[in-house]
């Protein structure tokens, strides 16, 4: 080969090396541009899977923010992010948190109303024309280059994501582009919804509230029910369970002389007093009626008997005030019972209601009746005496044996009376023995001996309401005979 | 011979006189990050005073506020020395661009060390490199010393962004040293904006400084190079060059050498070409096999359109050299015999390892370099799991080739002290 033709080979060579040398500079490029892409995108959508998986409902809102915010400038590698909220009186934005810069600036931004559209974003780059609002924003945020981006919460622009850079270097910072804007307007999405939905369970919780002020939870979940949304006609449930009725004595009278505003003020402010004792002991309030209070408790029976107690002192807080009024003071009776109660709903699809139905909650509204007969404060039944676990944390006497209107056995009724006048009280302890001996002469039908034994407590302890009762009933029978068959037990048709 | 790595007698990072620690952070908070960071050192240190910390953290940092965090974990008789990095490289991870922070620690009597620091580096890299070479010579640097250099890479002017030069600084101090320590050592960058960094130096804040750090009697330093560059060209001759601008190659401007190469049709204009052109010196053999260790790359960082020139991050390329277009390798295996090798060479001499320091170019990471995977997690999964190791991102890595310090681009340098 000549000399001409091997240069003319080597420059051939030559040339065909420089051009594959910039084929494969040209694909190198390429790969880099598009594994940038994909790794911007990508990038993108794992920061929003992050978020998803971290963000809660309940979590605080300027948790959310920041670990927004955090996200962002990783992602987009932004050297400051702000999130932007719009203030009180709602005319201008001010920082709610940022990353990268002083998020705790006072800065209050007018933002033009062309802005605040839910679909509107503005992108800033070096070619961006400088506008009023450009410069004052650039100035306000301390970015030469940004990115914003509403942030919608039921379709309204609450907030605007905003985030940039102090300089465009390509390639590694290269001017901000649509895919920046769409990641961020993403994560603004991402972010109203996230408001959104810690607004709505917030909104709901405060609803659940309601509603729980309306229908106990206890009663739901006895019912396997987690919230009132759940549930359905039918659903019933049998449980021993303490049932606790409270009524004012004479309400009627009282109630004759006020106008009805005054009637619920006047109700509404005792229930206030008196109605936490309740929940205070374990119990939940199944239902009121008019001024009357039905509770369930479905722990320890100690613990109903502490409501009931609980009612009275909230009731003689209660006087202290009406009183200074200048009324005369209110009386309560509260009767209590234990037993089987099937709570359930009842209704039809478009009106739905808690019950409890049960010949105990009859019997327990009966004996709250009888407390006035008795002058007690709080009658129980036996059956409820003996499952108490610490009977002698309450001073407690038998005061009678009754049968009640419909009802074929008898029931003993028991009185507590922690919550009478100290006065009272320490009488009646004083005279248990007493009275113990004078009531098993009652029944025993010596109507003469416990009429003397009854007047005899009386002397010391004259306004004792059972005592008072029995003495009478004991000087009846005596003067005009006994029912036929005594056998201790008295019928209450009333 | 074997790239396996041989086992030690003892641990790795406790040798006789010697420990080294190693913690991280990447916590927003600077004083949190510092505390998280050196507290977990301190703990691998099992209760010993620290006497040498080297700190590193990203541009998003407040430098003060981490600084005083860490000097309250080590006490104020430890030397502090770092400054910016992009990011930070341990065993278990590679990250860069948020808030990393990474602290090195070491303790032991058997650590013997010298640290001095010059400011004013913009223009005056050789002055420095030969203040810091008399510092050094004074102290009485011998050859086989080890000497770490960190230097602030950048400085503004007005808003450009600008390059100090390793190359004269490395100059310069060799021309005073008066012996041959083996150098290795980073271009400190906090980001890859090029924003203005800072440098730790004891209890102060340095700025546009160069800071270096002698070590040794019974400490000795191994390094390795990877590249991850393969020559793409022919030899050029650079036929017409002023600093750190190409002007001419084979008599051609260097913008339409690059130009006619890549084709009118090029999607590519010259913008583009920054910190993706880069052009390697084979030091050895030209038309041997390839070599990675005979290459010194340097990468084109802008274009002078009026000059038609490439600006290049060193100033080293002049009249005469002959460079090659490189191309950056997609497959990493070349990375984890790299690793294997040098520690199986600290190894074969005898010596237990302490440390592992690695100085990664940041334009490597993967979201920069536009590659899917890093090449970070193949250096930190080669390393021996019970060796301390830190990794810092740089902007330009020094390293002995052919047993004379360079200056690199596009490298990854990892340093193996061993006692």
């Amino acid at each position: 080969m000549s000399n001409e033709e091997l240069e003319a080979q080597n420059q051939y060579f030559r040339h065909r090396l420089d051009e594959l040398t910039g084929q494969t500079l040209k694909a190198d490029a390429r790969i880099s541009r598009m594994s940038r892409e994909l790794r911007h995108r990508r990038d993108a959508l794992a920061l929003l899977s992050d978020l998803h998986r971290r963000v809660t409902s309940e979590m605080e809102a300027v948790e959310i923010y920041r670990l927004l915010l955090i996200a962002v400038q990783k992602a987009l590698k932004m050297d400051r992010v702000f999130l932007l909220l719009r203030s009180e009186q709602g005319v201008c934005f001010e920082i709610a948190a940022g990353v990268g810069g002083d998020s705790n600036s006072k800065t209050s931004l007018h933002i033009p109303d062309d802005l605040l559209r839910p679909d509107t974003c503005l992108l800033v780059t070096k070619g961006s024309a400088e506008t009023s609002f450009v410069s004052q924003f650039r100035e306000a945020m301390g970015l030469n280059f940004f990115a914003l981006v509403p942030v919608v919460l039921r379709g309204e622009v609450r907030g605007l994501l905003v985030s940039g850079r102090q300089r465009e270097f390509k390639p590694f910072y290269p001017p901000l582009d649509e895919h920046d804007v769409n990641t961020m307007a993403a994560l603004a999405g991402f972010l109203g919804s996230a408001l959104t939905n810690r607004e709505l369970f917030y909104e709901q919780r405060r609803l659940a509230d309601s509603f729980r002020r309306f229908v106990p939870q206890q009663f739901l979940e006895f019912l396997g029910y987690n919230s009132i949304a759940d549930v359905e006609m039918g659903g019933q449930v049998q449980r021993k369970m303490v049932i606790l009725f409270s009524d004012i004595r004479s309400f009627t009278a009282i109630s004759e002389r006020m106008t009805p505003k005054d009637n619920f003020d006047f109700i509404n402010r005792y229930l206030d007093f008196v109605a936490p004792a309740v929940l205070e002991n374990g119990g939940f309030i199944d239902k009121y009626i008019g001024d009357a209070i039905m509770a369930l408790f479905p722990g320890e029976a100690d613990s109903a008997i502490g409501a009931a107690l609980g009612l009275h002192q909230g009731l003689a807080r209660f006087n202290q005030q009406w009183m200074a009024a200048g009324h005369d003071p209110v009386r309560i009776g509260v009767g209590l019972h234990l037993g089987l109660l099937m709570l359930g709903t009842i209704g039809f699809k478009e009106r739905l209601d808690t019950t409890v139905i049960a010949d105990a909650v009859n019997l327990a509204s009966r004996i709250e009746g009888l407390t006035k007969h008795y002058g007690a404060g709080v009658l129980i039944t036996s059956t409820l005496r003996d499952s108490l676990l610490q009977p002698a944390k309450f001073a407690m006497r038998t005061v009678d044996f009754v049968r009640v209107k419909g009802k074929g056995e008898s029931i003993e009724l028991v009185e507590v009376f922690d919550c009478d006048p100290e006065r009272i009280r320490a009488g009646k302890v004083g005279s248990l023995a007493l009275f113990a001996d004078g009531f098993s002469a009652y029944t025993a039908g010596r109507f003469e001996e416990a009429h003397m034994i009854f007047e005899r407590i009386l002397v010391d302890v004259p306004d004792d309401g059972a005592a008072l009762l029995l003495a009478s009933r004991c000087r009846r029978f005596r003067d005009m005979g006994s029912p036929v068959d005594w056998s201790g037990v008295v019928a209450m048709e009333k | 011979m074997s790239i396996d790595t041989p086992p030690s007698t003892l641990p790795a990072g406790e040798q006789p006189g010697l420990l080294a620690g190693v913690g991280h952070s990447e916590l927003e908070d600077s004083c949190s990050a510092g505390r998280e960071a050196s507290l977990m050192a301190m703990n691998a240190l099992g209760g010993r005073n620290p006497r040498l910390a080297l700190l590193f953290c990203t541009g998003r940092h407040d430098p003060a506020a981490l600084q005083q965090a860490v000097r309250d974990v080590i006490g104020v008789e430890c030397r502090l020395i770092g400054g910016y990095s992009v990011g930070v490289i341990t065993h278990a991870f590679a990250s860069y661009d948020g808030y990393e922070v990474g602290v090195i620690l070491m303790a032991g009597d058997g650590l013997s060390m010298e640290a001095f620091s010059e400011v004013g580096l913009p223009g005056a890299e050789q002055i420095l490199g030969r203040k810091l070479g008399r510092r050094f010579a004074e102290a009485g640097v011998r050859d086989g010393d080890n000497l770490l250099l960190f230097y602030d890479t950048i400085f503004m002017d007005g808003d450009q962004p600008l390059l100090n030069m390793a190359t004269p600084l490395l100059a310069g101090l060799a021309s005073t040293l008066g012996a041959e320590p083996v150098i290795a050592g980073m271009g400190m960058i906090g980001d890859m904006q090029l924003l203005p960094t800072h440098q730790f130096f004891d209890g102060q804040l340095l700025q546009q400084s160069v800071i270096g750090l002698l070590l040794r009697e019974g400490i000795k330093m191994h390094t390795t190079i990877m590249h991850g560059c393969r020559p793409a060209s022919r030899y050029y001759q650079i036929s017409r060059a002023d600093g750190p601008l190409v002007l001419e190659m084979d008599g051609k401007p260097a913008l339409q050498v690059v130009r006619e190469m890549l084709g009118e049709d090029s999607e590519l204009t010259p913008e583009d070409y920054a910190f993706f052109l880069t052009l390697g010196v084979n030091n050895g053999d030209r038309y041997g096999d390839y070599r990675e260790s005979d290459y010194a790359n340097r990468m084109c960082i802008g274009v002078d359109h009026e000059r038609q020139a490439l600006i290049m991050f060193e100033d080293d390329l002049r009249e005469g050299c002959f460079v090659q277009l490189m191309r950056r390798s997609l497959d990493f295996s070349y990375i984890q015999p790299s690793v294997k090798r040098l520690f199986a060479e600290v190894a074969e001499s005898g010596r237990s390892v302490v440390l592992a320091f690695c100085i990664d170019c940041a334009g490597r990471a993967a979201a920069y370099c536009g590659l899917d995977a890093e090449e970070a997690d193949e250096v930190r999964q080669a390393i021996p799991a019970d060796v301390p190791f830190l990794g810092v991102y740089s902007g330009v890595e020094i390293a002995p080739m052919r047993d004379v310090p360079r200056a690199l681009d596009w490298t990854g340098v990892l340093c193996v002290f061993s006692a």
